[in-house]
């Protein structure tokens, strides 16, 4: 019993542990030049370098600032459209046509005719984001309103309660789980916009953090700035599921 | 020759009225009668049990009933007023209890009562939760409950709006056969408190005859009622007893009659 505690503890952190191991070897041995892929130890040089004269903690702050701006918006844009789209066909049929060709344009694409229209300020920046996270969101909540089980809505209409009191306490509640799927989403897709935005056209945050190091030939900066857009990534997913099983703990299965 | 309950009956206006009710569903743009022209009284305070096989349609008769059914022919009155979708004259309890699972038994139970205060409500949903016997459970979500309790929990819920009829849609079918006993018990005493008409569809032949003052037993190929058999019996109910066995012979038969004329080799005993 100890035995399987302690390997599956360890599983997790295994190939990450040989990943590391394998770059330390190869680019300490000189396997590989070190313009190409920095060790390990320069890395740290440069992160303990970053993190002393704050410019990391300025880029990421920055980077994290504004896809919060955008994801937010997205995520009250989305719901009021997602929650209208979902309970009136017409709303539906009347934007869907627009709303998904504007969708499957993807977020690089309109990159160039945002900073012609917006600059290269923070409005352009917040607006790539928002459209990276609005879509997921709204999807998926049309599809939880529409997907609410028909036996809720007949027991909502037996007890003959106000129309909003069925929106509110049924209708929402009873999506919520396929809206917290398209909140996950949209922030995976908001801050992968980010790093997009602030790679075309910034001076600062994490994308500009990469585009510095290679026009400064600075691998280990490169590495850097991913190895921080990684972090922060999974940090936000592991947030956004932790409040989602907070939020559904009536679900059976998601209890943790 | 009127029987006993139907001279009783006739001097009274029924509770519910059916009269030359049809109804037909299109699939795949075909039009597939379930129901055809029914006539059918309920009265007042009855206990109405509805047995057949499955798809005959009875689950649909009480679905009209409720008003969950629009489209059909012919006309359904209620205390002598034609019905036009639902009302909170009449509740229903599901086979699948539906309870709204991210809801304690306290809320799902108070849902209807959006009209009263909050205090009102408070006392109200306590009286049912002390109804069907769930004292400690207030705080429990769906999830944590067993099948028999979720249903008490949709009987309360139902109950809250002080219903004049109540419609039961197969509401045991999914529980074990000694918790179903027990629900049984437990209609029969909710009952005896409040003078509600009730309609109860079900499988189970001995749920029927312990409970119905009538059973109904419907056919799939005559689409309607093929037969209406009065239980003269005193309650409580012996399950046991010779009449009870005799009724419920009676309706088994006739439940068969028409799988036993088509597959004879199967029913040899």
């Amino acid at each position: 019993m100890m035995k399987n505690v302690s390997w599956r503890s360890i599983t997790p952190i295994l190939f990450p542990a040989i990943l590391i191991s394998l770059w330390a070897y190869l680019t300490e041995s000189g396997w590989i030049a070190a313009y190409l892929i920095p060790s390990p130890s320069t890395v740290i040089n440069t992160t303990l370098e970053v993190i002393g004269d704050g410019t990391l903690f300025h880029d990421a702050w920055i980077s994290v600032s504004r896809m919060l701006q955008g994801f937010f918006l997205a995520i009250v844009v989305g719901l009021g459209f997602g929650i209208l789209m979902g309970l009136f066909v017409r709303v539906d049929s009347f934007f869907a046509g627009v709303f998904n060709l504007v969708r499957v344009i993807p977020p690089l694409a309109w990159i160039p005719i945002i900073i012609l229209w917006f600059g290269i300020g923070e409005t352009s920046k917040i607006i790539i984001i928002f459209k990276g996270a609005f879509f997921p969101i709204l999807l998926n909540t049309i599809q939880g309103i529409e997907r609410v089980p028909k036996g809720y809505l007949e027991v909502s209409k037996l007890m003959d309660v106000s129309k909003k009191r069925i929106l509110l306490n049924v209708v929402i509640p009873a999506a919520l789980p396929s809206i917290l799927v398209g909140i996950r989403l949209g922030l995976g897709s908001a801050w992968m916009s980010v790093v997009a935005a602030e790679l075309i056209a910034s001076n600062s945050g994490l994308g500009y953090l990469i585009t510095q190091g290679r026009e400064l030939s600075q691998p280990d900066v490169m590495v850097l700035g991913m190895v921080m857009i990684g972090v922060i990534g999974v940090l936000m997913d592991y947030i956004i599921k932790l409040i989602q099983s907070r939020v559904l703990s009536w679900q059976p299965g998601i209890k943790s | 020759m009127l029987t006993k309950l139907e001279e009783e009956y006739s001097a009274v206006m029924p509770k519910i009225q059916l009269t030359q009710v049809s109804k037909s569903f299109s699939r795949k743009r075909q039009q597939l009668e379930i129901l055809r022209e029914i006539d059918l009284d309920i009265h007042e305070g009855e206990f109405l049990s509805i047995v057949g096989e499955s798809g005959c349609g009875k689950s649909t008769l009480l679905r009209l009933i409720a008003g969950l059914e629009g489209n059909f022919e012919g006309a359904i009155t209620i205390n002598g007023k034609t019905i036009s979708g639902i009302g909170s004259d009449r509740g229903m309890v599901f086979q699948d209890h539906r309870l709204f699972p991210w809801m304690t038994v306290e809320q799902n139970i108070g849902f209807g009562l959006e009209t009263l205060s909050a205090k009102e409500r408070k006392k109200v949903v306590a009286e049912h939760i002390e109804l069907v016997g769930l004292n400690g459970f207030e705080k429990a979500k769906p999830g944590e409950l067993s099948g028999g309790m979720s249903q008490r929990v949709a009987i309360a819920r139902t109950l809250v709006k002080k219903p004049d009829i109540i419609l039961l849609d197969e509401p045991f079918g999914a529980l074990d056969a000694l918790t179903r006993i027990q629900m049984q018990h437990e209609i029969l005493r909710i009952r005896e408190q409040a003078n509600i008409t009730m309609v109860l569809v079900t499988h189970d032949i001995d749920e029927a005859v312990l409970l119905g003052d009538r059973v109904v037993v419907m056919s799939k190929t005559l689409k309607g009622i093929q037969q209406t058999i009065p239980v003269y019996l005193s309650r409580p109910r012996d399950r046991n007893s010779q009449d009870f066995v005799r009724i419920r012979e009676r309706i088994f038969n006739l439940f068969f009659e028409n799988v036993v004329q088509k597959f004879p080799e199967d029913y040899s005993i």
